[in-house]
């Protein structure tokens, strides 16, 4: 049952990871095309990056959600009710983003789309990453439930990972962007990558240094996930300066997907500290959400490990596949 | 209004709404495999086009569909958190299948037909499509066993006081949950398949181009096969109704006084404060016992069986079985003649006919709508029939205002979505095929 529950863990948080990982590129280059693309050419040739890929992307948001549901029903149940209005508002950027991302091209009022494109893809990581900041540092509630309220989630740690959602997707969809367009805009992005590396660095050492975790008192603490966690940041911070250096030997589709381990890594490092918590509780420790008094039992966990042992591979296989038939770098919008 | 009043008008909202866009993309991403299967057999451009053309529609639908989709996930969790911890061990369990076997599945492989015309042959092209149908197809059997088992649970037992399933397979052989998908996919079929003979009857009418007479053709056989399936797989349905959920079967007919051998009422109206009908005639003997079972012997349990805080909303639910019911009959009727005239190659000479089916399609929308609500709201006062009651469902932890937030921009929201893309698909409809 234990090693059950274990593995579902270990799969909650590679599914949130690669989540992040893939709809982070997506999300920042929503957020920021405005911004570095000299003319309409620009922006459609950025788009049309992610457009053939974002929704494949946000399945991997609705299989977390679903394998925790299956998973975890009791954490499924809490965490989502708990964060009704931040996750409601993650949804309607969600919504609004796919509509807008798809429907800019037939629509005459690009600037209205444009903006929506923007805020929409700026709201869904912002609130993730409150969201996650709480779970990082613990939420207050015991036996009878939540007590925060919406405001409540904005604090510190709330707010800081907010921010550092937000900036390491920007990062990761610059990588992205230098892969895809030409020109003025390439040159734009490159100058300002160089730059805008140093606050990525800085963030996450802060990150580093003064939030993970604290463990909770009433428990042992668990050396295993704490080892893990630290390995997992150490080795992401060694990423952050390979990808500097892969981009000045100019290669640049290496430090994308050197990114892409760098998000996936950030994430996975986040999970392991939790263990065994999905939500730790700040004010009273033994009313926790571990993935122990929250789980399915044996018997839906294994039916459901068997199913992704044998399909989430598949899965991974032809996404790959299908990225690698759509990816190139264009010299104009015409794809879109 | 409560939390628990507001959050069942979301979900009906959210979840209505998606389906206003889901059912159409199940029939046309057939068609345009079809046709496009055409164009790779027998390289005529015109299939081509066709396909093409019918793409610029599916996008639109299948966009909103997938937007739409996700927040319907995610609110049982945020709306209905008792029901998810009650249960998520079974419920779960579909919808983490659909998302990995089908979601993936036909988002990833959309990509690829959309974009991936000039990156790969002809054949992988074509493929990819066909993978777009079968994961939209497939989705809808994993998301319908999932309400299969609100509506009949099975392969479950009761631990702790919550559900815990105990075989899979028996929840995979719940016959309500095949009936059920081979009805609401074949009524899929059926949407996206007026849908294409809508779009080309007024193209056709324009004069446009005689190559919409293909897509007429083939939509209309896909149509009239649908159509009977659609009768069929309703059928069975309701038998299953009536064997496991008897108070939605009581309601749907209207029958408060139970017994053997009942006839069957044509014409009925439900008095529901009075628990009788106010009008009940034209009664065919044994028609409504012999239905259920086969035999005039067969025993229908009537509502006033049961106690008054088990019975579903009967007016409701009622008419909505009795009005869809009546309108896939004029579906069947209208493909009959519209295969015919097909057949005969004579549509073009029938312009009454090809307006009439313009003006019929959106009642294919309202069909489905009106099966979704004779299959939710009978199943009330229950969420997990015989199990867990709706009131007892919700999340508790919800204040009044977050609920009233939500669904208010959920409305907003929704409707600028609706407008803008029924907008959208009036606007390609029209389009001139030379200009694709």
């Amino acid at each position: 049952m234990e090693a059950l529950q274990i593995i579902w863990f270990i799969l909650y948080s590679i599914l949130w990871s690669v989540y992040f990982m893939l709809d982070g590129f997506d999300f920042g280059v929503g957020m920021i095309y405005n911004l570095f693309a000299s003319d309409e050419k620009d922006k459609s040739t950025m788009l049309a990056s992610i457009a053939p890929f974002w929704d494949g992307n946000e399945v991997w948001l609705v299989t977390a959600g679903g394998a925790m549901f299956a998973a975890f029903p009791t954490a499924y149940a809490s965490m989502f009710s708990w964060l009704y209005i931040p996750l409601f508002l993650i949804l309607v950027g969600l919504i609004l983003r796919g509509f807008a991302i798809e429907f800019r091209n037939k629509i005459k009022n690009k600037k209205l789309m444009d903006t929506i494109i923007s805020i929409s893809s700026f709201i869904p990581p912002l609130l993730f990453g409150v969201a996650f900041g709480n779970f990082y540092q613990g939420m207050p509630f015991d036996s009878s439930g939540y007590s925060g309220g919406v405001t409540g989630l904005l604090n510190l740690s709330g707010i800081f990972c907010g921010i550092i959602f937000v900036v390491f997707f920007i990062f990761h969809s610059l990588l992205w962007l230098l892969n895809i367009v030409n020109g003025e805009a390439e040159t734009r992005i490159y100058n300002f990558l160089k730059k805008f590396y140093y606050p990525v660095i800085m963030l996450f050492a802060f990150f580093i240094l003064f939030l993970p975790f604290k463990k909770n008192p009433y428990f042992m603490p668990n050396y295993i996930s704490y080892f893990l966690m630290i390995s997992f940041y150490l080795i992401d911070f060694i990423i952050l300066f390979l990808i500097k250096r892969a981009l000045n030997q100019g290669k640049r589709l290496y430090s994308f997907i050197l990114s892409l381990a760098f998000i996936f890594l950030f994430m996975a490092g986040g999970f392991a500290g939790l263990f065994p918590y999905i939500i730790p509780s700040n004010t009273s420790a033994i009313d926790g959400i571990t993935i122990y008094n929250s789980s399915s039992n044996p018997y839906t966990l294994k039916i459901m490990l068997v199913v992704a042992v044998i399909f989430v591979p598949i899965v991974i296989a032809y996404q790959i596949w299908v990225y690698k038939k759509l990816f190139k770098k264009s010299a104009d919008g015409s794809v879109y | 209004m409560d939390v628990l009043m507001l959050s069942r008008i979301q979900f009906a909202v959210t979840a209505g709404f998606h389906f206003l866009f889901v059912p159409m993309t199940l029939g046309v991403i057939v068609l345009c495999a079809l046709m496009q299967t055409f164009y790779y057999k027998t390289g005529d451009d015109g299939w081509y086009r066709l396909v093409k053309f019918f793409q610029k529609l599916f996008i639109i639908n299948f966009v909103v569909g997938i937007v739409t989709g996700i927040s319907l996930e995610f609110q049982f969790g945020m709306n209905w958190a008792e029901y998810a911890r009650y249960v998520g061990d079974v419920f779960g369990v579909p919808l983490a299948i659909e998302a990995t076997l089908a979601f993936f599945l036909e988002s990833v492989f959309f990509g690829l037909w959309v974009f991936g015309e000039n990156r790969v042959s002809k054949k992988v092209h074509l493929i990819s499509v066909w993978l777009v149908a079968f994961g939209s197809t497939i989705s809808a059997l994993w998301i319908l066993f999932a309400n299969a088992f609100m509506q009949r649970p099975v392969g479950y037992v009761i631990n702790n006081g919550r559900v815990e399933l105990n075989n899979f397979f028996a929840f995979m052989a719940n016959p309500y949950g095949w009936i059920k998908f081979f009805h609401t996919a074949s009524a899929g079929y059926l949407v996206g398949s007026f849908f294409v003979i809508a779009v080309s009857a007024y193209q056709i009418m324009k004069n446009r181009d005689m190559l919409f007479k293909r897509s007429f053709k083939l939509a209309s056989y896909l149509g009239l096969l649908s159509s009977f399936a659609v009768l069929l797989f309703g059928h069975l349905h309701a038998i299953d109704i009536f064997k496991y959920q008897p108070t939605k079967f009581a309601a749907m007919e209207s029958v408060w006084d139970g017994g053997k051998e009942m006839p069957y009422s044509l014409i009925v109206i439900p008095d529901e404060r009075n628990e009788k009908n106010y009008i009940e005639s034209v009664k065919i003997p044994y028609l409504l016992s012999f239905m259920s079972g086969f035999s005039k012997e067969t025993e229908i349990k009537g509502l006033k069986s049961f106690d008054k805080n088990d019975r579903p909303p009967v007016t409701i639910t009622f008419f909505s079985f009795k009005i869809m019911f009546l309108l896939g009959m004029l579906f069947i009727a209208f493909l009959v003649l519209l295969s015919y005239l097909s057949y005969s190659d004579r549509v073009d000479k029938y312009p009454v006919v090809l307006k009439t089916s313009i003006f019929i399609t959106p009642l294919t929308y309202i069909a489905c709508q009106l099966g979704w609500m004779l299959s939710e709201v009978g199943r009330q006062p229950w969420s997990v029939y015989g199990l867990l009651r709706t009131a007892d469902s919700y999340s508790k932890n919800l204040s009044l205002s977050s609920v009233i937030f939500s669904l208010s921009a959920y409305s907003i929201l929704y409707a600028a979505i609706g407008i803008t893309a029924f907008y959208l698909i009036f606007k390609y409809a029209k389009q001139d095929i030379k200009g694709v």
